[in-house]
């Protein structure tokens, strides 16, 4: 029971390597095996949750050995809550790849899904606990790493030269990290997060520029990997030529661990959101109000659906920065919620759209005319993810934006406030036109199709059943925020200090 | 005035009975049609009986409350039934009542009628759910689902013009949620809570708390058809099949006014919306939204259209309660929505039993049309004069309250401005009952050859096309089957005789409702 953080990131990285061995024989023992695997790592995280929310948060010694020297592994409510989405979504997207989802009826890439998949989980876990900066950046850079993998697994050419543009611009940010690890490392004396943040205030006094300087590459480190704007360029094009099960993962989760890392990192070791009073904070600000309506307005721009639901991602990322920056209980709650309900929102949209773009070998906007009489449960459920994008009541968006809001006004920042219903305007402006047109559109090849197939019977049932779930965790976590949300804001009042 | 909490499942019955029959509706689907009609008028019609099963409760000065669910620190789902919450959900569902059993009949034969009898399922759930809110974010939540599921009743018939028509609709409605969200979260950010019933924390008329008021104001404004967001309105109302535009305007119009109404007396205060200055505002707004409605009325030759710009001025009348504030006006104005609720549906009501019996919609057409459906036109002539205010229909009884309420704030300049709508509304309304009485069909000899060539009368626009009638089978009395007819007369009766017996329930509760949100 107590060495379930490990096991958290090495059950994924177990299963990875098995596939990647026995995959080449058996692409069936290669799906069995990921499906199982990511099952059981579900189960790890919710028994790591149940331990964290009885007996409050865990710190784990890897190996036994204790920091300074050790790797310290630390799980708070807001981690163990984040350890649980990741393996429920991936677990999702997983079942969903594996059962006859993705736009490709005969995936070339053979078994290196899964395997990276799993690996990026269990990589993606250890971010989420890591205690020290060295084995947060080790990480980061597994999960980078498979990251651009994951998107070029097809092998096609757009996605080559997107995930060629992803590894440069994520190799430069990866240096970054380094340099401001080695900095941090230099100027305190400790990798280690809580005790480099005890010895960084005397650092800060004694080497000034070196502190700045760190904390800065850590920004746009983590920016890059995170999409913030205006580090984002390599996101549409990465998340747009992926396979939707790959969009997923990326837009749904790998962005979402590296804005956790940053504000991790600069919660440990500059003590509050962002550096305190630092003018770090005030850019940041700047950057994700613009990405929050800059993100939406390049999605309503766009006819390539996925495209589309790229740009969103970006715009979302704002809300998310925007609530770490402002730094009030309620705004930081807002943004981890955020995380969760972007996530579920986000994989959603792109496993519907998947099947849509299946369905209609097109991933033209105007292609998926009428296809809602086709495929009425698919497009209900991307029409519950989009009103959930938009803030619609009764769905979780609308939960993280009020938190996300409130706490803007809490925090004296009210432009956020209404950057946020600007945002959510574009967003309404282009993801509502799509439903509308799914459903109402008239196209006779959708009607005739529509015809001659039973109710539930639209696509592959294994597919389906992982769209509907998402779609009623969109709802469910809209309605019964409670657990999770009173856990988010507990772990904000207690990460930050006192207003 | 701190009346008795009790706490009762008829307001969380009466909220979620639609949302539960949705599902039956869409499991029946059109192979067990009439099962599912059946469905449909059973649910309207026990949302009626639990409405009026509130009275007893009401009646003895309590406040029945539902606690659903507490979403998460700060927001909850809590419905309060008042007694101006009690009265106006009783109004709207009786209303809905009578237009259910009449798209019974209006809707035999149409496309899509799953799809139509469960949106209006929907959004008859999202309005009552907004009359019984207790705080801010239970009214966003069925303000939203009355909203989004309209545009779906909006866009039925799904001809081009019906889309261009949703799409303005819906992409103010959007605006007006976010503005909606906006006065939320600032309303929370000023008081810490999301109460309809706060009044007195918001003390002083800083950059915030008049934006959170515009906001609402935006909001809620949109929805009741003010000027200058009227616009979405008049493209919608017509092209609406006529029981959706019967409940559009009869009821959807009113949540946005039951909206402002609990956001002016409940949050903010009538003493600090007088002292803020804002109560002239609005005051003139409404005077404006008046004028306009009435006075482009007169130019639509559409029935329809010139219904939907009715509608605008009369809301006026509503809004312009809001802002004079004295208690008379108040009751005009409460007294108004049961009025206007009543009237309006009925009008567009007959509006539908004309077009789908005639195929005619320009009103210079309507000639004879009095001998050819009299009941209809009996109905129709009715609500004519109720709304130009002729005594004693119910017109006249809150037009006199507000115009007294005028006086009473030393404000004359409104009375006038009433005045002045009441004429034109008998202008409108009149020219098309004097032309169904007394006047020649544009085309008198060949009404049947129309029906026989084309099957379609051009300017007919976005109705159901008539039936295409060979001239031997011309039938001069083309009157609505009853289905049709009979919520026609029950409205129709409901707009004269509650002024004529003694015991006039709706103006009690009206006069009620005032007085509860006047403080007194």
């Amino acid at each position: 029971m107590n060495h379930l953080p490990v096991a958290a990131v090495l059950l994924p990285l177990a299963a990875a390597f098995c596939i990647a061995f026995l995959g080449a024989m058996s692409r069936r023992l290669a799906r069995a095996i990921a499906q199982v695997a990511v099952i059981l790592d579900l189960i790890v995280a919710v028994l790591i949750w149940r331990t964290v929310s009885t007996a409050g948060p865990l710190a784990y010694a890897v190996g036994g050995w204790l920091p300074p020297l050790g790797i310290a592994l630390r799980i708070d409510a807001a981690v163990a809550s984040f350890l649980v989405l990741l393996a429920m979504v991936t677990g999702l997207v997983v079942l969903y790849a594996a059962n006859g989802g993705g736009e490709d009826t005969s995936p070339a890439e053979g078994h290196w899904f899964w395997v990276m998949a799993l690996v990026a989980l269990g990589s993606m876990a250890g971010v989420l606990m890591a205690g020290d900066l060295f084995n947060l950046f080790v990480m980061v850079e597994i999960t980078s790493i498979v990251s651009y993998g994951l998107v070029s697994v097809r092998r096609t050419g757009a996605a080559l030269e997107a995930s060629f543009k992803y590894l440069v611009l994520g190799g430069v940010a990866t240096g970054m990290l380094l340099l401001a690890t080695a900095l941090v490392y230099g100027i305190t004396g400790y990798l280690d997060l809580p005790m480099a943040g005890a010895a960084m205030s005397q650092a800060l006094v004694d080497y000034p520029y070196a502190g700045m300087a760190a904390i800065g590459l850590f920004t746009i480190g983590y920016g890059v990997k995170a999409g913030l704007m205006p580090f984002h360029t390599w996101l549409p094009d990465a998340h747009s030529s992926a396979p939707v099960a790959s969009s997923a993962l990326l837009s749904g989760l790998v962005v979402k661990v590296n804005v956790f890392a940053l504000f991790k990192v600069m919660l440990g070791l500059w003590g509050s959101s962002f550096g305190g009073g630092s003018p770090l904070r005030g850019v940041v600000l700047v950057l994700s109000v613009i990405a929050m309506v800059a993100g939406a307005g390049l999605a309503w721009r766009e006819r390539d659906i996925k495209r589309m639901l790229a740009y969103s991602t970006v715009g979302h990322m704002g809300y998310i920065f925007a609530g770490f920056a402002i730094g009030s209980p309620f705004a930081v709650a807002g943004a981890m919620y955020h995380i969760v309900s972007h996530a579920l929102m986000k994989s959603c949209l792109f496993l519907s759209a998947g099947l849509w773009v299946r369905q209609t070998g097109s991933r033209d906007v105007n292609r998926i005319t009428g296809i809602g009489k086709q495929m009425p449960i698919t497009t209900a459920a991307f029409a519950v993810a989009a009103l959930g994008m938009i803030g619609f009541p009764g769905t979780n968006g609308f939960v993280s934006k009020y938190y996300i809001a409130v706490g803007a006004l809490d925090g004296g920042i009210p432009i956020v406030a209404i950057s946020i219903i600007a945002s959510s305007l574009i967003n309404g402006m282009f993801y509502l036109p799509v439903v509308i047109r799914a459903y109402l559109g008239r196209s006779r090849r959708s009607e005739i199709a529509a015809a001659r197939v039973p109710f539930g019977r639209e696509t592959a049932p294994g597919s389906l059943a992982v769209v509907v779930v998402l779609a009623v965790l969109i709802v469910l976590t809209g309605l019964w925020p409670g657990g999770a949300m009173a856990g988010f804001l507990a772990a904000s009042r207690a990460l930050l200090p006192l207003p | 005035m701190e009346a008795e909490l009790v706490n009762s499942w008829i307001p969380g019955a009466i909220a979620f009975l639609p949302l539960l029959a949705t599902i039956g509706v869409f499991v029946l689907g059109d192979q067990r049609a009439q099962i599912r009609d059946g469905l449909v008028v059973i649910t309207s019609a026990a949302v009626v009986a639990l409405a009026a099963a509130m009275y007893p409760a009401i009646s003895a000065g309590h406040v029945l409350v539902s606690r659903i669910m507490e979403l998460a620190p700060s927001l909850t789902m809590i419905f309060r039934v008042d007694v101006f919450g009690f009265y106006v959900t009783l109004v709207a569902a009786a209303v809905w009542l009578m237009v259910t059993i009449y798209s019974l009949g209006y809707m035999e034969g149409e496309h899509a009628q799953t799809r139509f009898y469960a949106f209006f399922l929907l959004t008859l759930s999202g309005a009552l759910g907004s009359f019984m809110a207790s705080d801010l974010f239970t009214l966003f939540m069925f303000f939203e689902l009355m909203s989004l599921p309209a545009y779906v009743l909006v866009i039925h018939e799904q001809t081009p013009q019906a889309m261009r028509a949703g799409v303005k609709y819906l992409f103010m409605t959007i605006a007006g949620s976010l503005a909606f969200f906006f006065g939320l979260v600032a309303i929370q950010g000023m008081t810490g809570s999301l109460d309809l019933n706060q009044v007195g924390k918001i003390t002083e008329a800083g950059p915030l708390a008049t934006g959170a008021f515009i906001a609402f104001v935006i909001a809620f404004g949109m929805k009741a058809g003010m000027v200058p967001l009227h616009v979405w309105l008049s493209d919608a109302h017509p092209v609406a099949p006529s029981p959706a535009s019967a409940l559009l305007s009869g009821v959807m119009l009113k949540t946005g006014a039951y909206g402002l109404f609990r956001v002016i007396y409940g949050i903010y205060g009538a003493e600090f919306f007088r002292a803020a200055g804002w109560s002239t505002w609005l005051q003139i707004i409404a005077a404006v939204t008046i004028l306009l409605g009435s006075a482009v009325a007169i130019t639509q030759t559409d029935l329809k259209r010139r219904l939907a710009y009715s509608s605008i001025g009369q809301m006026g009348y509503i809004l312009l309660a809001m802002g004079l504030m004295t208690e008379r006006a108040m009751v005009g104005g409460a007294y108004h929505i049961f009025a206007h609720a009543v009237v309006k549906s009925c009008l567009f009501l007959s509006a539908g039993s004309i077009i789908r019996q005639t195929g005619l919609r320009d009103v210079r057409d309507f000639g004879g049309l009095g001998y050819r459906m009299p009941l209809t036109m009996a109905c129709f002539t009715m609500c004519a004069l109720t709304i130009a205010g002729i005594p004693p229909m119910n017109g006249f009884v809150s037009e006199w309250a507000l115009m007294q309420g005028a006086f009473d704030a030393g404000l004359s300049g409104y009375a006038v401005v009433l005045m002045l709508s009441a004429l034109m509304n008998a202008v409108y309304y009149f020219t098309i009952v004097i032309t169904a009485y007394f006047g020649k069909p544009r085309h008198a000899e060949h009404v049947g050859e129309m029906h026989d060539e084309h099957g379609i009368i051009p300017h007919v626009t976005t109705e159901a096309p008539p039936q295409i009638i060979p001239k031997r089978h011309f039938q001069w009395l083309r009157e609505a089957p009853p289905q049709m007819l009979v919520p026609m007369l029950i409205l129709a009766t409901a707009s004269v005789i509650f002024s004529l017996i003694p015991n006039n329930w709706p103006l009690e509760m009206a006069q009620q409702s005032a007085k509860l949100l006047l403080g007194r």
